[in-house]
């Protein structure tokens, strides 16, 4: 589809919205440069999912997605060697039904979030990670990696939250500018990861949202539509920084 | 000819490695990931053949590991074969997953139109010049009576990492 993003406000400055018929990479230009909310859809901006995330904006809210109403199941983790477990308990649990591009993808995309979530967020008090990528990490009970597991009328919604707020929306737009550059440079070479996780869940997610509560806690949650209901022109990235009162 | 078959690895991940023809068949299963070690695969040097049928998962950290094996390859001649659709999406993804690499077969998804099932078509690229051209969009299901199975995506897509 032609690339024809239309801004609706940059009043706002970073919180601004971008709407248009876009190609996923085009999608991640814009927020490379910063912008923390694309939406793409055939109807533009009057999209369901654009009015909602316009309207939350305004309001100073977070937006909440229909998908997120989906009857789920939430799973907790104190360790990253229980991922292994949690994903065969996912699966069996919920991919029975499921095509094996859907099984993939939420293998996937569970591995990234959640190593992301306890690799990337716990830090020590001179801000350094706390865990080397190589080792098991083990959380504290009240640090445990929150995991929700939906499955509605169209997709699956999965979420991931950790309990230390350290999400920052520079994370994704350069994780955004490197994996959409050069092929040379796509992958980094620090102990920490390969930086290619946001990039590898942004592609296999319709609906990408990520709210951070700096000091509190960070939620990554996706919608992933099934076969039937996938539209490449239809999907949204959406950043919110939650302050606390 | 396959000779001298020796598995290694861990509980997540093996590589069964013999001998054909001259070349080193590695046929991977499993999980690839930070702790995968792939010492046993540069000691039996090339040239290579990697069989992906048998990967379950490969996950960010895995691609960079696989990455880092390819430059530590050097020159020797690297084959894929047998790249079920989660290979082809990396290596649609991340072009240094494939490298200098040469794909000598993929699967294909496709539905079967009447049960919806889901199957698998091994698609042989020797010699083919520009394979998005060649997919089949329909082809007979080998299970159902009057039955067909149906290319599960687009052609152009699938073979973007064709050069």
């Amino acid at each position: 589809m032609k690339s024809s993003a239309a801004r609706l406000d940059d009043v706002a400055g970073s919180n601004s919205i971008t709407v248009g018929g876009l190609a996923k990479r085009d999608a991640a230009k814009r927020v490379a440069e910063g912008c923390r909310h694309v939406h793409s859809s055939p109807l533009g901006a009057r999209d369901p999912v654009a009015v909602s995330t316009e309207q939350a904006i305004a309001n100073g809210e977070v937006a909440r997605y229909p998908w997120e109403l989906a009857k789920s199941v939430t799973f907790t983790l104190t360790s990253s060697d229980e991922r292994h477990e949690l994903i065969e308990a996912i699966l069996g649990r919920f991919g029975r039904s499921w095509k094996r591009e859907m099984r993939e993808r939420v293998r996937s995309i569970i591995e990234e979030l959640v190593t992301n979530a306890i690799y990337h967020s716990y830090r020590d008090a001179e801000g350094a990670r706390r865990f080397p990528r190589k080792k098991t990490a083990r959380l504290a009970p009240k640090e445990a990696v929150e995991v929700i597991v939906g499955t509605g009328e169209g997709g699956v919604y999965l979420s991931v939250r950790d309990k230390a707020g350290n999400f920052a929306f520079d994370a994704v737009s350069s994780a955004f500018h490197r994996c959409y550059g050069s092929p040379a440079e796509q992958i980094e070479t620090k102990e920490s990861g390969a930086g290619l996780g946001l990039y590898f869940i942004f592609e296999a997610a319709t609906h990408l949202k990520v709210v951070n509560e700096p000091g509190k806690s960070a939620e990554v949650a996706c919608w992933i539509a099934d076969k039937k209901n996938f539209d490449a022109a239809v999907f949204s990235f959406n950043f919110f920084e939650r302050r606390s009162e | 000819m396959i000779a001298n078959a020796k598995a290694l690895g861990n509980e997540k991940f093996r590589a069964d490695i013999s001998k054909r023809d001259g070349y080193t068949v590695v046929s991977l299963r499993g999980e690839i990931d930070e702790d995968t070690a792939f010492d046993a695969i540069k000691k039996a040097g090339g040239p290579y053949i990697f069989n992906f049928k048998g990967l379950a998962s490969i996950n960010s950290c895995g691609i960079r590991s696989w990455v880092n094996l390819l430059k530590e390859l050097g020159t020797s001649e690297v084959f894929y074969e047998e790249c079920p659709p989660l290979v082809v999406r990396q290596l649609n993804m991340v072009p240094s997953f494939l490298g200098s690499a040469k794909v000598l077969s993929v699967f294909l998804p496709y539905v079967c139109d009447s049960t919806e099932e889901e199957k698998l078509e091994l698609m042989d690229l020797r010699d083919v010049k520009n394979p998005a051209a060649q997919v089949k969009a329909m082809l007979p299901c080998k299970e159902c009576a009057d039955g067909e199975i149906e290319f599960d995506g687009q052609p152009a897509q699938y073979f973007a990492f064709w050069r």
